[in-house]
């Protein structure tokens, strides 16, 4: 049977049924995942049924406006959403290797950080520690992954390679310096070494790129893409801006207000956006230099994601919005294989 | 801001000492420092000759290059401490075998000497080498050092510290010996007795240099107890939050909220007052105020990325307080503890002075004080200078804590 070029409306675990990865078993499977805090009695749906998988090996951006629910599921993956105002909700599904990380303790999952899923966040600049000089915080990421039988030379000289590897230059100096003697890419390339210390199968990179310059950006996110392929590493890359995403990953999923609006290869999804909302983030992309008038800004602003529900959230938004899209919400419908779209256009 | 620091921290080479001194400093990065200051960088002299003469006189190489405080300073050290060595000979000579705290004196008088030494040749050499970690300690030394009164009050603590350990070796008389009672009794300051004598015609000097070992001994204590219990408490009051926080808390409201003195008066009239049970009910009322400082500084530093980040590492809870958490907090810690060290002396001197504290007929300024009251018109010199000492010691310790909190801040806010 075809599914290709054909929209079926289907409930949501049998599309993931059918659209099982090539893999036997994804790295990392996220189905309905809903995470929510509590705000002085109110109930924030700061992510709310997002579903994707990540194969071995592969790149998978997640793309949404600020406060879309980006960093919160990177965090409900890490298992480090603030206590006690955020929850994951039951009825939501992180598996990795097929292991459930909802349900795990906290010992198992800290276990699991650094040494299985790492993780670097957005600020380079306050991400290391004042105190201590890039070669201690690595040899301790290094000595905390790699074992106790492991000398202190053996530690510092794999260090170096991790140093190495990231492509910091003369790293023998850089081990014995200080933080604040590093510019930000450099400090954003140790931060990548530390999170590489524990071999990690898959590394989430929370907006690694969006407190550099443009050229250290474009660096920083060729080696990334250069690490994932020597290590066949898989790589979860979160950040709002589009082309970033697009240099890098391989799948792309569009989040808005907490929920997956699009999931689809990234240069479908560029050439031929399916949902209103991931065309309209297209077109707000400038092309070529000095063409501001090909910007097409979406009117309006993401809604808060308070109180019940109802509808589609990108309704008030949405230029092709129907009399239905304000009452009920749109399952992901599946466009091809590879793509799902959270729209009723699709179901047409 | 980066290209400034990693322009001052370029390696001065030899030919950066013909430069005139402002040329190598990075304008944006010290403003606030004085001129004078400026030329603590050591640009005028030789390392070669500065080594000789430094060798000779520790001090004199400073003072050539025209920085008079600290150059003087080094020199009134120097000869201080050999005056003391060949005048009283015979004391250190013989503290080999003398008690106790002759030889502390001795190894005191020793270390203090090869430290006067030491940092004067490692001044003169600082031009050379800044790099690493270095270059934060400069840069805090010249904020410290900018602040004049801070550098005065850290002079007078040396000092006094000196005087204390040195006390065997310095003092004139044995501070406990009785005098010649109908000569000597309440002897005006005089060539014989330079600070006079008290009504049992003991030598004041030497009862006040050792009346400074208890006041700086209990200070130094009990602040270490505080600072240990108020930081371990505060750290685990703020970063594990929710019932240990809140009970901890009351618990620091419980103990503030007590009249420290009266609480002390109690104690010491049900126990026989011992120098043991002062530092331990002094340590005990001290740490809330640390505990808060800890705290505080914990609750805003583990909301830091790096703290996230050692998260999102997978390193245990533990080792994100002590090792990473900690350490950061530790400015203001070592600020409250300079300043609490004062607070102590001054409450360990009330105590004596009522005579709830140190038991006569060991030297204590407070005692002292409470000892001359009935002859304060007669003989002033009883009263005045254990007070002056008072009074000396804990402006010190709150000048110095001052300057720590200048220096210390604005590095945090980096």
């Amino acid at each position: 049977m075809r599914w290709r070029d054909r929209v079926f409306l289907v409930p949501l675990d049998v599309a993931l049924f059918m659209t099982a990865p090539k893999a036997d078993l994804p790295l990392l499977e996220v189905r309905n995942l809903r995470t929510w805090f509590t705000s002085e009695g109110r109930v924030v749906r700061a992510v709310d049924g997002v579903s994707f998988h990540l194969d071995p090996g592969e790149a998978l951006g997640i793309v949404g406006e600020s406060g879309c629910g980006k960093t919160v599921t990177s965090l409900s993956i890490m298992g480090l959403v603030p206590q006690p105002a955020g929850r994951i909700m039951p009825g939501s599904s992180i598996r990795f290797r097929g292991a459930e990380l909802t349900e795990l303790s906290t010992r198992r999952l800290r276990r699991l950080r650094g040494t299985e899923i790492a993780m670097i966040f957005q600020e380079p600049m306050t991400s290391l520690n004042p105190v201590y000089t890039v070669g201690s915080q690595l040899l301790e990421a290094v000595r905390r992954s790699g074992g106790v039988g492991q000398s202190r030379r053996q530690a510092t000289r794999k260090g170096v390679e991790l140093l190495q590897e990231v492509g910091i230059g003369d790293p023998e100096r850089r081990f014995h310096q200080f933080p604040h003697q590093l510019s930000g890419g450099l400090r954003q390339r140790v931060m990548i070494a530390m999170a590489l210390a524990g071999e990690p199968s898959l590394l989430i990179a929370d907006e690694p790129t969006s407190a550099l310059d443009v050229t250290v950006q474009a660096q920083i996110l060729e080696l990334l893409h250069d690490l994932r392929r020597s290590r066949g590493m898989s790589l979860l890359l979160i950040s709002h801006d589009l082309e970033v995403v697009g240099e890098v990953c391989d799948r792309v999923v569009v989040l808005y207000a907490g929920e997956a609006m699009e999931v689809g290869s990234l240069p479908q999804v560029f050439r031929q956006p399916a949902h209103p909302y991931t065309r309209g983030l297209v077109g707000a992309l400038p092309r070529g230099r000095g063409r501001l008038g090909g910007l097409e800004p979406i009117p309006g602003s993401v809604p808060k994601p308070i109180g019940p529900r109802s509808g589609c959230p990108f309704a008030p938004r949405c230029p092709d919005a129907e009399a239905r899209c304000w009452v009920q919400l749109p399952p992901l419908f599946i466009v091809n294989d590879e793509r799902w779209s959270r729209c009723w256009l699709e179901a047409e | 801001m980066d290209r400034g620091q990693e322009g001052l921290g370029e390696p001065l080479g030899p030919e950066t000492f013909l430069l005139p001194p402002e040329g190598e400093r990075g304008d944006d990065l010290a403003p606030s420092t004085l001129p004078e200051v400026g030329t603590e960088d050591g640009g005028d002299v030789r390392p070669s000759r500065g080594v000789g003469l430094s060798l000779l006189l520790p001090g004199l190489p400073q003072l050539l290059a025209g920085q008079i405080w600290l150059g003087g300073a080094l020199i009134i050290l120097w000869v201080g401490l050999l005056a003391t060595v060949v005048g009283r000979w015979e004391r250190v000579w013989g503290a080999w075998r003398g008690p106790l705290d002759h030889q502390v004196a001795l190894l005191a008088l020793v270390m203090a000497l090869a430290g006067v030494w030491a940092l004067s040749l490692q001044h003169l050499r600082r031009g050379e080498a800044q790099v690493g970690s270095r270059r934060q300690w400069t840069r805090f030394w010249r904020s410290f050092a900018s602040n004049r009164l801070a550098l005065i009050g850290a002079g007078a603590v040396v000092g006094v510290c000196l005087g204390a350990l040195l006390a065997p070796f310095l003092a004139p008389y044995d501070p406990a010996t009785q005098g010649n009672l109908l000569t000597h009794r309440l002897a005006g300051p005089s060539g014989e007795h330079l600070l006079g004598t008290d009504q049992y015609a003991r030598d004041i000097l030497s009862r006040l240099l050792y009346g400074a070992r208890i006041s700086l001994a209990i200070g130094l204590i009990a602040v270490a107890i505080a600072v240990t219990i108020g930081t371990v408490l505060g750290a685990l009051a703020g970063y594990l939050g929710g019932r240990i926080d809140s009970i901890i808390m009351r618990l620091v409201d419980m103990v503030i909220s007590f009249p420290r003195l009266v609480l002390l008066i109690t104690v010491m009239a049900l126990f026989r007052p011992s120098i043991f049970i002062i530092v331990v009910i002094l340590g005990l009322t001290q740490w809330p105020q640390v505990a808060r400082i800890v705290r505080a500084e914990v609750l805003s530093l583990r909301e830091r990325e790096f703290i996230q980040a050692g998260v999102a590492l997978g390193y245990s809870r533990r080792r994100i307080l002590f090792r990473h958490i900690l350490p950061n907090a530790l400015a203001p810690v070592t600020v409250a503890a300079t300043l609490g060290i004062g607070d102590t002396i001054i409450l360990e001197a009330v105590l004596s002075f009522l005579g709830l504290g140190i038991q006569p007929p060991t030297a204590s300024w407070g005692i002292m004080v409470a000892d001359g009251r009935s002859n304060l018109l007669g003989a002033w010199w009883v009263t005045t200078f254990p007070g002056l000492a008072i009074v000396l010691v804990v402006l010190s310790f709150n000048l110095v804590g001052d300057g720590l909190r200048d220096a210390l801040d604005p590095r945090l806010r980096r």
